[in-house]
C-alpha cells in the first residue's frame, strides 16, 4: 500500500497538471442549414484536430426558429461566438447588425489580414458593405453569380412521359407555355408548381421577373419602387396565365408542398435557387431532375437578376469572449482548398466566393448551374451605398418596405389564388412606397444626411450589363 | 305540448337559493404566527418567484417596451411616448388582423361549443355503447402538434391532390375542386381545423359539467313525459349554465390566441385574409430586420386589453348565472 500511494500521486500529477496548463476554449457556431449538420461535424473534427485547445460546437436550427432564437440569445447575453445571418437588406446586413450591436470585427485588432484578403477576387471587400473604417466585419461567403434564385428545375420522368426532352428545354415564355400545355394534355400532370404562402412566391417571381426587368421591386434606372412597371405587370400576367389555364398546381401552397409536387411527379417544373439540388436530394430523396435557364420574354431578355454584394453571411458576435479562436475558425473555414471548401462544394451545398467552384464541384447538375450563370442571367447592380455613403444611415428604403412587409408578394399571391386583376393594386403599392421613400429622404436630408433620390438613380445603367461598381468605389 | 313540471327555480333550487354569507373574522389563535408564518412564505416563494419572473415581469416589460422605438437588443433609450400606439391606430394590417381574430374566435366558439356539448351529452347517456373508445377518438387530435395538424390539413385540403376534394368530387357534391385555403374560405377552413383539433378538450369540460346534473331530475322529467330536447333545455342547460359561461369565455379567449395553425397552413394569406393578431405581432417582431419590438409590444398591449375585457366579462356573467349578481336569483 505504501508503494502504491506515491504511484497514485504521480499519476494524479501527470493527469491534472497538463490539464491545468492547457485550458480548453469552447466556441459556439450557429447557422440554419439543418441539412448540413453532418458536414459541420466533419469540419469541426478537422479544426479541433488542428487546434487541440479549442472545442467547437456547431449548432443548427430550422430557419424560422433560428431567426426567432438568435435575437433572444443576444438579449440574454448567450449569443454564439460565430453566427450566420441574412439581413432584410442583404447588401447592408453588416450595417443592420452593427446597428443592432451584434457584431465585432472578424479578426482581433492587429491581426495581419494581408494573405486572407487575397482569397477573394479583387473588389470583394468594400467600405460600407463588409468593411467599417477599413476593418472587415464579414466576408463574401457564397459567390454572388451562381448562387441565387432564378433556375428552372424539371422532373425528367414527367418530361419523358410527355415526349419531351429535358436537354431541349423551353427557352422563351411562349415555348414554356406550349411545353406546359403539352405536358398537361399528354400526362395529366400539372406543369408548374408555384408556392404562394407568405413571401414564397418569390421562388417563381424572381426567376421570371429577372428575365423581363429585375428581381427587385426597385428600379435603379428611375430610382423608384416599381411593381407597377409594365414589364413587371406583364410578368405577373404571364404567370397568371398558368393558373387560368390550369397548368399550375392549384391551391394556396407553401414551398414544401410545391417542392414535394415536382419531387413526387405531380408537377413537371419548379423554379427556385441554386440550393435546390441539395434540398431535393436531402429533403425529398429526389434525384430525377435537370436544370435549365429560366425562359425569357419572346422579344428577348430585357432584364437581369441582381448580382449584388449580398453574400456577407457569417459574423463574429460582439458578445464573444474568444475573438482569437473565432478568427482561427474563420480563417480555417475560408481556406480556398481547405476541408470546408472541398466538402461544401463536393456535397453541392452551394458555391463559395473564395474557392475555385468549377474545379471542386463534381455534381453534374451544379456544373449545369455554373454554365447557366455564365450566360449573364445575373449582372452586377448599382449599389446606392457606394454612390452616397449616407445611404447606410438612411431609413428611407426600410420605411417604405415597412409600410407592409412582403406587400408585393402577398398581393400577387392573393391575385393568383383568386384570379384577380393586379395592376390597380400594384399602382397603389408603388404610390404608397414611393411617397414614403421620398418623404423620408427629404426629412433625412433636412436633418443633415447627404442623401436624395439621386443616390438611388442610375439612369445610364443598362440592366443587361454589369454596372461598373469600381466607378463608385473610385469616387 | 307537454309541459314538464320543472320551473327554473326548481332546477336551480338544487343549490341553496341565497348563500350570501358574511366573511368571518379569523380568530387570533388560528392565525399563522412565528415560524409557521415563515413556512407559509417559504412554500409560497417558489411559485411567487416563477409568477413574478414569467408572468408579471413580461407583462410589465411589454407595456414598458411599447413606449419605446426598440429593436430588441440595443439599450432601451429611444422613448417615443404614444407614437407606437398612434401608428398602430392607423395601421390597416393591425385592424384587419384584429377583426380576423375576433371572427375566428367567434366562429370557433360558435361551432365548437354546441358540437362538443352534443357529443358530451351522447357520451354521458347510459345507453351509449363504446363510450371510452369514442372519448379517446375525439380527444386524440389534441395530442397532435399544431404544426403537424396544419401540415396534414394542408395536404388534405389541397384542390389538386387533397383527399377531401377527392371525396366530395366522387360523391358528386361538387363539380370543381374547392379551394379551401383560397381567400373566401381560408379563415373558415382554419376555424374548422382548429375545432377538429380542440373540441375533444371541450367535450371533457362539458362531461365534467354534466356530471353535476342529478340523474333523478332526468328521471322526474321522463315521468313527466319530457322529450330529450326538453330535458336538455329545461333541465341540463339551467343547471350547467354557470359552468357553461366559464367554458364559453375560456373557449373564446383561447381562440383569440390562434397562431400555430396560421403559420402552418396559410402564413396569413392569401394576401392578408388570415392575418390574426398573434401573427401580426410575430411578423413585426421577428420576420426581418430591423426588429420592431416596441411596435409589436404596443400591438400586444392593445390586444391584451381586449382579452382582459373578455375575461372580466366572464366574472360578471358567471355571477349573474349563479344567481349571486341580483336578478338571476
Amino acid at each position: 500500500m505504501k508503494r502504491l500511494i506515491p504511484i497514485l500521486i504521480v499519476c494524479l500529477i501527470l493527469t491534472v497538471v497538463p490539464a491545468l496548463g492547457q485550458e480548453t476554449v469552447s466556441l459556439r457556431v450557429m447557422s440554419w442549414s439543418v441539412e448540413q449538420a453532418d458536414f459541420y461535424e466533419l469540419v469541426v473534427a478537422e479544426f479541433e484536430a488542428e487546434n487541440p485547445g479549442i472545442d467547437v460546437t456547431w449548432e443548427t436550427l430550422e430557419q424560422s426558429a433560428y431567426r426567432e432564437a438568435l435575437p433572444l440569445m443576444f438579449q440574454s447575453d448567450d449569443a454564439p461566438d460565430i453566427f450566420f445571418w441574412i439581413g432584410a437588406n442583404r447588401v447592408l446586413t453588416v450595417n443592420e447588425l452593427l446597428g443592432q450591436g451584434w457584431i465585432a470585427p472578424v479578426a482581433p485588432e492587429g491581426t495581419d489580414l494581408t494573405e486572407w484578403l487575397t482569397r477573394w477576387p479583387e473588389g470583394s471587400f468594400v467600405e460600407g458593405i463588409n468593411l467599417v473604417d477599413g476593418v472587415p466585419y464579414s466576408f463574401p461567403f457564397n459567390d454572388n453569380l451562381i448562387w441565387g434564385p432564378g433556375y428552372m428545375y424539371m422532373n425528367t420522368t414527367v418530361f419523358a412521359d410527355a415526349g419531351l426532352d429535358v436537354n431541349d428545354p423551353p427557352q422563351t415564355w411562349t415555348e414554356l407555355l406550349e411545353t406546359c400545355r403539352t405536358i398537361v394534355e399528354t400526362t395529366g400532370v400539372y406543369c408548374l408548381s408555384v408556392p404562394l404562402t407568405g413571401n414564397q412566391f418569390q421562388r417563381t417571381w424572381y426567376a421570371l421577373a429577372g428575365t423581363a426587368m429585375t428581381d427587385q421591386f426597385f428600379d435603379y434606372q428611375s430610382g423608384r419602387f416599381a411593381i407597377d412597371d409594365p414589364r413587371l405587370l406583364a410578368t405577373f400576367d404571364y404567370i397568371q396565365t398558368f393558373f387560368e389555364e390550369e397548368l399550375a398546381v392549384p391551391g394556396f401552397n407553401d414551398q414544401t408542398f410545391a417542392r414535394a409536387a415536382i419531387a413526387n411527379g405531380q408537377a413537371a417544373i419548379y423554379m427556385d435557387g441554386a440550393w435546390m439540388p441539395s434540398v431535393f436530394r436531402t429533403s425529398f430523396e429526389f434525384n430525377d431532375f435537370a436544370v435549365a435557364p429560366t425562359p425569357y420574354p419572346d422579344e428577348g431578355r430585357t432584364g437581369s437578376m441582381a448580382q449584388t454584394m449580398s453574400e456577407n453571411k457569417f459574423f463574429v458576435s460582439s458578445q464573444t469572449e474568444h475573438p482569437e479562436e473565432a478568427w482561427l475558425f474563420i480563417e480555417f473555414m475560408t481556406r480556398p482548398d481547405g476541408i470546408f471548401a472541398q466538402e461544401y462544394l463536393r456535397q453541392s451545398f452551394g458555391t463559395l466566393a473564395y474557392a475555385d467552384n468549377g474545379a471542386l464541384i463534381e455534381d453534374p447538375v451544379f456544373q449545369d448551374l455554373i454554365e447557366i450563370a455564365a450566360t449573364g442571367v445575373r449582372v452586377m447592380y448599382p449599389e446606392p451605398a457606394l454612390a452616397c455613403p449616407d445611404v447606410a444611415q438612411s431609413q428611407a428604403y426600410i420605411n417604405a418596405e415597412n409600410i407592409r412587409r412582403n406587400w408585393e408578394f402577398e398581393e400577387m399571391s392573393l391575385a393568383l389564388s383568386e384570379g384577380r386583376e393586379f395592376a390597380e393594386v400594384a399602382a397603389d403599392i408603388a404610390a404608397q412606397k414611393n411617397a414614403m421613400f421620398q418623404e423620408t429622404l427629404e426629412a433625412e436630408a433636412a436633418e443633415g444626411l447627404d442623401i436624395s433620390v439621386d443616390c438611388y438613380t442610375f439612369a445610364d445603367w443598362n440592366p443587361l450589363e454589369n454596372f461598373d461598381i469600381s466607378s463608385l468605389i473610385d469616387q | 305540448m307537454t309541459q314538464i313540471g320543472l320551473n327554473r327555480s326548481t332546477a336551480v333550487g338544487v343549490k341553496s337559493p341565497r348563500r350570501r354569507t358574511r366573511r368571518k373574522e379569523i380568530p387570533y389563535s388560528q392565525r399563522v404566527q412565528g415560524r409557521n408564518f415563515l413556512w407559509v412564505y417559504a412554500f409560497l416563494a417558489p411559485f411567487l418567484v416563477l409568477y413574478i419572473g414569467f408572468t408579471l415581469w413580461p407583462l410589465l416589460a411589454t407595456v414598458i417596451y411599447s413606449f419605446f422605438d426598440w429593436n430588441g437588443s440595443t439599450p432601451l433609450t429611444d422613448f417615443v411616448g404614444l407614437e407606437n400606439y398612434i401608428t398602430i391606430a392607423r395601421d390597416q394590417s393591425f385592424w384587419l388582423s384584429f377583426w380576423n381574430t375576433l371572427v375566428f374566435a367567434a366562429l370557433n366558439t360558435a361551432i365548437k361549443l354546441p358540437l362538443s356539448l352534443f357529443i358530451a351529452i351522447l357520451l354521458t347517456r347510459r345507453w351509449m355503447w363504446f363510450k371510452r373508445i369514442f372519448r379517446t377518438v375525439f380527444f386524440a387530435p389534441l395530442v397532435i402538434p399544431v404544426a403537424m395538424a396544419g401540415l396534414i390539413f394542408t395536404f388534405l385540403m389541397n384542390p389538386a391532390f387533397g383527399a377531401i376534394n377527392d371525396a366530395v368530387e366522387q360523391f358528386g357534391l361538387v363539380e370543381r375542386p374547392i379551394n379551401f385555403l383560397g381567400a373566401d374560405l381560408a379563415l373558415l377552413s382554419l376555424t374548422l381545423v382548429s375545432v377538429w383539433q380542440i373540441f375533444g378538450q371541450y367535450m371533457i369540460y362539458w362531461m365534467a359539467a354534466l356530471q353535476n346534473v342529478p340523474e333523478e331530475l332526468y328521471e322526474a322529467a321522463s315521468i313527466d313525459g319530457a322529450t330529450e330536447w326538453q330535458k336538455l333545455v329545461h333541465v341540463t342547460i339551467p343547471i350547467i349554465r354557470p359552468v357553461a359561461i366559464i367554458i364559453l369565455f375560456l373557449s373564446f379567449v383561447n381562440a383569440l390566441k390562434v397562431f400555430g395553425l396560421v403559420v402552418a397552413m396559410t402564413g396569413g394569406g392569401p394576401g392578408q385574409t388570415t392575418y390574426v393578431v398573434s401573427y401580426f405581432i410575430y411578423s413585426q417582431a421577428f420576420q426581418s430586420l430591423p426588429f420592431r419590438y416596441g411596435y409589436a409590444s404596443a400591438a400586444a398591449v392593445l390586444f391584451g386589453i381586449t382579452v382582459l375585457i373578455a375575461v372580466s366579462m366572464q366574472g360578471i356573467f358567471v355571477r349573474r348565472a349563479s344567481g349571486e349578481g341580483g336578478s338571476g336569483s
